[in-house]
């Protein structure tokens, strides 16, 4: 599936899409519920979760 | 998903932002250079200066955003553009709230030409730290 397929599925931008992939956006989570759906998997499938201090230190 | 993140393309919004920062640096900056030559002797020649500045900026605006309209599609707004827009007024407002304080200082000296332009300035200024911090956040992430 292309970005821009998933981003009019969800109803954003493909910059939108682009930007969750890229790690600089973190998407509400009504909108990670309607990317999970699109992929007809659970959340926490489709996203993971990191605490800041953790990616600092990860990437230090 | 098989496209890879964007580094280097623009969308319409970014654009639309770049459009809008230059232009308001370019017109104001001649507005201001252009009112400070003539002083504060002659309110009738910057009152029509004025007038000639928001003229020429609403021109360069329009022509400008119809020549992006036709070259890139506008996108629909989704709730990213939205938390940035907030975003950017935040930092817009602080911009603001400074100059504001700055015209009140500037006020107290009773010259009402350079009363009325402190405001501007803060306007103008609030909106460049707006669409600036706006198109910061595009490309660096919100």
């Amino acid at each position: 599936m292309t970005q821009q397929e998933l981003a009019d599925r969800v109803g954003v931008t493909r910059q939108t899409v682009n930007a969750i992939e890229g790690e600089k956006y973190s998407p509400t989570l009504e909108m990670a519920f309607e990317i999970a759906a699109v992929f007809g998997v659970p959340l926490e499938q489709a996203f993971s979760y990191e605490p800041p201090r953790k990616r600092k230190s990860a990437r230090q | 998903m098989s496209s890879k993140p964007d580094t280097a393309g623009f969308s319409f919004r970014e654009k639309s932002l770049v459009v809008t920062v230059v232009a308001n640096v370019a017109v104001y900056a001649y507005y201001f250079w252009r009112a400070f030559s003539i002083g504060e002797d002659n309110p009738e020649l910057v009152a029509a200066l004025f007038m000639r500045t928001v003229v020429l900026l609403v021109l360069v605006m329009v022509a400008s955003h119809s020549v992006l309209a036709v070259v890139h599609r506008p996108e629909r707004v989704d709730e990213r553009d939205r938390v940035i827009a907030m975003r950017g007024t935040h930092i817009g407002y602080y911009v603001l709230a400074s100059g504001a304080f700055c015209a009140l200082v500037v006020a107290a000296t009773g010259r009402t030409f350079w009363t009325a332009h402190a405001i501007l300035a803060a306007l103008v200024l609030a909106e460049i730290a707006k669409d600036a911090s706006r198109l910061v956040y595009y490309r660096r992430g919100a």
